[in-house]
């Protein structure tokens, strides 16, 4: 059962990717905090715990797996979902587990998206 | 019997009185320089004097008083050397009881040297004492005589031991009486070991025997007068036959009665063989000459159809002018004459253009060649000849010195080589082309000796390559200059083409240079022997390496291009999907419409960049230059990336000067400038800074930022088309690579400058000038 007015992070450089992923998310009715890149993450889960996080997996500064393993040091445990620009590459499948549930491709079906939050919302 | 007891203590009491009788005869005979004396040997050994005649007076100038009183006043007139013999001597008969006879020398007082000599006769005594009775007499002048004669005897045996003949005396009975050292030698045998012997016994052959003892009896007896020269054979000791030359005489004595022969010989043994050999010899070359002159006659038949037919110009030169004398029908048609006759008025310098291809005067060329013909024995050389016709060709020249009629003329044998020279020449500027179009193709190409591998051939495009001289190549094989794995590779790949006889090629093979790894592309060709076995491989490689760097650039470009075209998009399709599937308000949709509108903006710039670097690599780019206001362009930056700037938080200072007007292509110069700006921002920096100068007749920007920093191996590709610094990957820095790349060509297009200052870690520096003269050309 979804819970209506979950928390989601939504973290990606490019601004406009993540106000739009924000819009989307907010018109179906979720609670959003966007964060600009890996380290603005990082400092937002010190003061909110958010029910699902969507991770752009192209980002300067940190790297996904670093993030990952200072999420995994700190323990944790929300469900991630990957958003990524180029057609999945194999090293990003690799990082699949743990924590992270999905990966959705830029550019997105609104619809799809949604449907893919919802499923790791669970 | 009956013994006298008497006679038995004077047993020699006799003896004495006979010897006593002697003496006194030698008394009567020489009585002045005679002495006579007894003396007493003591058991001891010690003498005294018993009685002395009054001659001791005369001999050693002492009364008998005082040398019976002191015997060693004449004890020590005995010669030093003699003295001990003298004892020696005495010892001997003192025990033996014999007569003393002794001859030795006496060194008077005055210091003359005479000869005495002693007899004396030894009487036992009882108490082991012996009485000698002796007689010394002065024979200096016998010794005198004794001596020349004997110096005459050794002298003459000296003369016969020295002659080189054989000297023989043989006695009227045929026994040897004289055989000189020669003799010996001849004879084998030791001096004086057949005197007394018979000649004819021991030396002459057997079979000669009688008859030569017939003859020498008849000789001796005076029947026959000896033969004064003649040969005959003899027998040395050890059985070798000599043969002798004889020069014989008859010896007689005073009376006329032949008393015996002396010969002469000389061993001609050897000599006889010489000329036996000699006569051989001699009926040997009689026979062969025989044989020779009909093979001559044979060979010369030979000869002349050979010199009839030859291809080559034979011809003889004799001097003293080295006119020709003879001459083959070949000549005639290599010079382009008649007929004999014609080219026998002629001279070699006559045959020769007037220089040859050195420059030397022909006529004084030919002699010197001939004279070294005359010198060596022959001489071969090439030489430029003259037909009759004026046409000059090139020539070998053998000339050979020979004997003819007891003088040296010259053979000279001319092959025409202007064909041979022609197709030398030909072959040597083929192989000058070969070898200037392997040495000219960039790709390197090598050969390897099929049977190890090393390395037999090597251009200069495999020396750039490997930055290896080929003097240091060649003889080598991989695995002296490329790690093992790589000359692993490379040796397995080279026995593959040599099993499999067929060409192979090798798509993409790395390999390990001084200037670091390239790729290359090569192909392996077996090349064969006569046989039909590979006897070398040829290799032919391609450097690929800047090749392969683009083809991956490229690829890297087309994977850059899909993510930023997607950036844009992706805002794009999600808020045109909201205004078409949710009921947004005025103001969510006008936010919408703002965002969508930036990314289509975004999306056309990107692929302003795509063209532009499309069109730049296929060489149409387009440069429209206008004189204007430089401040200008960087106002227009400023505001452009100020609503960027202040999202990001970040300060951009211009410092404003005047600046003189130029002549650029204000939307490129715009375009480098943004593209500064935007890599300032993309890479972290948070302060940045315009600056303008003028120098050196250059106008100078540059945008420098506090962000991450180049690498040193990243700046040397910075402006390479499609280049994307290591560390952006790392970070995943978005970027199409085109940037700086559309930016350099914009530079260069204006003759100006574009390069960058920076370390990683400590922020970057980028400039690019223009030059002030600029004009719109």
């Amino acid at each position: 059962m979804v819970k209506e007015g979950a928390l989601i992070i939504t973290c990606d450089d490019e601004p406009d990717i993540r106000e739009s992923v924000r819009d989307v998310l907010i018109d179906e009715g979720f609670r959003v905090v966007t964060a600009e890149n890996g380290q603005d993450l990082l400092d937002k889960l010190r003061t909110t715990k958010p029910d699902l996080i969507l991770l752009d997996i192209l980002m300067p500064g940190l790297v996904t797996k670093e993030i990952l393993s200072e999420m995994k040091k700190r323990k944790i445990k929300v469900p991630i979902i990957f958003l990524t620009v180029v057609r999945l590459a194999e090293q990003s499948k690799e990082i699949l587990g743990d924590n992270v549930v999905d990966y959705i491709e830029k550019p997105f079906d609104n619809r799809d998206l949604v449907k893919r939050v919802r499923k790791a919302l669970g | 019997m009956k013994i006298n007891p008497k006679r038995n203590k004077y047993p020699s009491e006799k003896k004495f009185v006979e010897n006593t009788e002697s003496i006194l005869q030698g008394i009567s005979k020489n009585l002045k320089s005679a002495m006579i004396y007894q003396a007493l040997r003591l058991a001891d050994g010690t003498r005294k004097f018993t009685y002395l005649s009054a001659s001791v007076k005369s001999l050693y100038g002492v009364t008998p008083k005082q040398a019976i009183a002191n015997p060693s006043l004449i004890y020590n007139q005995v010669y030093k050397e003699d003295r001990k013999k003298l004892f020696e001597e005495e010892e001997k008969a003192n025990k033996n009881l014999s007569t003393l006879k002794i001859r030795v020398r006496m060194i008077a007082p005055d210091g003359k040297i005479r000869w005495s000599s002693f007899i004396s006769f030894p009487t036992k005594l009882p108490n082991g004492v012996t009485r000698w009775d002796g007689i010394e007499r002065d024979v200096t002048d016998v010794k005198e005589e004794e001596n020349k004669i004997e110096s005459e005897m050794a002298k003459s045996k000296m003369y016969l031991d020295l002659a080189g003949v054989i000297l023989i005396a043989l006695d009227s009975g045929g026994r040897i009486t004289l055989l000189n050292k020669r003799g010996c030698e001849i004879l084998k045998c030791k001096k004086d070991e057949y005197l007394g012997k018979s000649w004819f016994d021991n030396f002459v052959p057997k079979e000669d025997r009688i008859r030569t003892k017939k003859t020498f009896k008849k000789i001796v007896s005076g029947k026959i007068e000896g033969v004064e020269y003649y040969h005959n054979c003899i027998v040395s000791k050890n059985g070798e036959k000599r043969l002798i030359a004889w020069h014989n005489t008859t010896l007689k004595d005073k009376d006329g009665k032949i008393i015996g022969t002396l010969s002469s010989g000389e061993d001609i043994t050897k000599q006889k063989k010489t000329e036996e050999e000699l006569q051989n010899y001699k009926t040997h070359l009689e026979e062969l000459i025989k044989e020779r002159t009909s093979a001559l006659t044979e060979s010369e038949k030979k000869y002349r159809l050979l010199y009839e037919t030859s291809a080559d110009a034979l011809m003889t030169l004799e001097p003293p002018n080295w006119n020709f004398t003879s001459v083959n029908s070949a000549t005639l048609k290599m010079f382009g004459f008649k007929n004999k006759k014609e080219f026998l008025s002629v001279s070699p310098w006559d045959i020769s253009p007037e220089k040859q291809f050195d420059g030397k005067i022909s006529k004084i060329k030919a002699k010197e060649m001939i004279k070294r013909a005359l010198e060596k024995g022959n001489n071969f050389f090439e030489w430029v000849h003259r037909r009759k016709s004026g046409e000059n060709f090139m020539a070998t020249v053998l000339l050979n010195k020979i004997k003819l009629g007891g003088k040296d003329i010259v053979q000279a044998t001319v092959r025409d080589i202007s064909k041979e020279k022609e197709i030398a020449d030909k072959l040597a500027s083929q192989e000058k082309f070969l070898s200037s179009i392997l040495e000219n193709i960039p790709d390197m190409i090598f050969v390897k000796e099929a049977k190890d591998l090393r390395f037999q051939l090597f251009n200069a495009a495999g020396e750039q390559l490997l930055g290896t001289k080929r003097e240091k190549m060649i003889g080598k094989n991989d695995y002296d200059f490329f790690p093992k794995e790589q000359a692993d590779f490379f040796t397995k790949k080279d026995k593959e083409v040599l099993n499999s006889g067929h060409l192979l090629d090798i798509y993409e093979e790395p390999i390990d240079t001084p200037k670091g790894r390239r790729f290359l592309h090569t192909k392996k060709i077996p090349i064969w022997d006569l046989t039909g076995k590979p006897a070398y491989l040829l290799g032919i490689s391609e450097d690929i390496t800047e090749r392969k760097q683009a083809e991956e650039a490229k690829s890297q470009f087309f994977s850059n291009i899909s993510h930023e075209l997607r950036t844009p998009i992706t805002p794009l399709r999600a808020q045109l999907q909201r205004l078409l599937n949710k009921q947004l308000s005025v103001e969510e949709m006008k936010d919408s419409f703002n965002m969508m509108m930036r990314n289509v903006v975004r999306l056309d710039r990107l692929i302003q960049d795509i063209l532009e670097m499309t069109r730049i690599q296929a060489g149409r780019f387009n440069i429209i230059k206008k004189r204007q206001d430089f401040n200008e362009i960087i106002q227009h930056a400023l505001e452009d990336i100020s609503s960027i700037a202040k999202n990001k938080n970040i300060q951009i200072i211009f410092e404003s000067k005047s600046l003189p007007s130029l002549y650029f292509d204000r939307d490129r110069i715009l375009e480098v400038l943004i593209n500064f700006l935007d890599n300032a921002i993309k890479y972290g920096g948070k302060n940045i800074k315009i600056k303008t100068e003028v120098k050196n007749s250059e106008l100078i920007l540059s945008v420098s930022d506090d962000g991450q920093g180049i690498s040193k191996e990243d700046l040397n590709n910075l402006f390479k088309p499609f280049f994307r610094a290591q560390q952006n990957i790392i970070q995943q820095i978005e970027g199409t690579g085109l940037g700086l790349a559309i930016s350099k060509e914009i530079i260069e297009s204006h003759d100006g400058r574009i390069w960058v200052e920076s370390e990683l870690g400590k922020g970057s520096i980028f400039y690019f000038s223009l030059p002030l003269s600029n004009t719109n050309k």
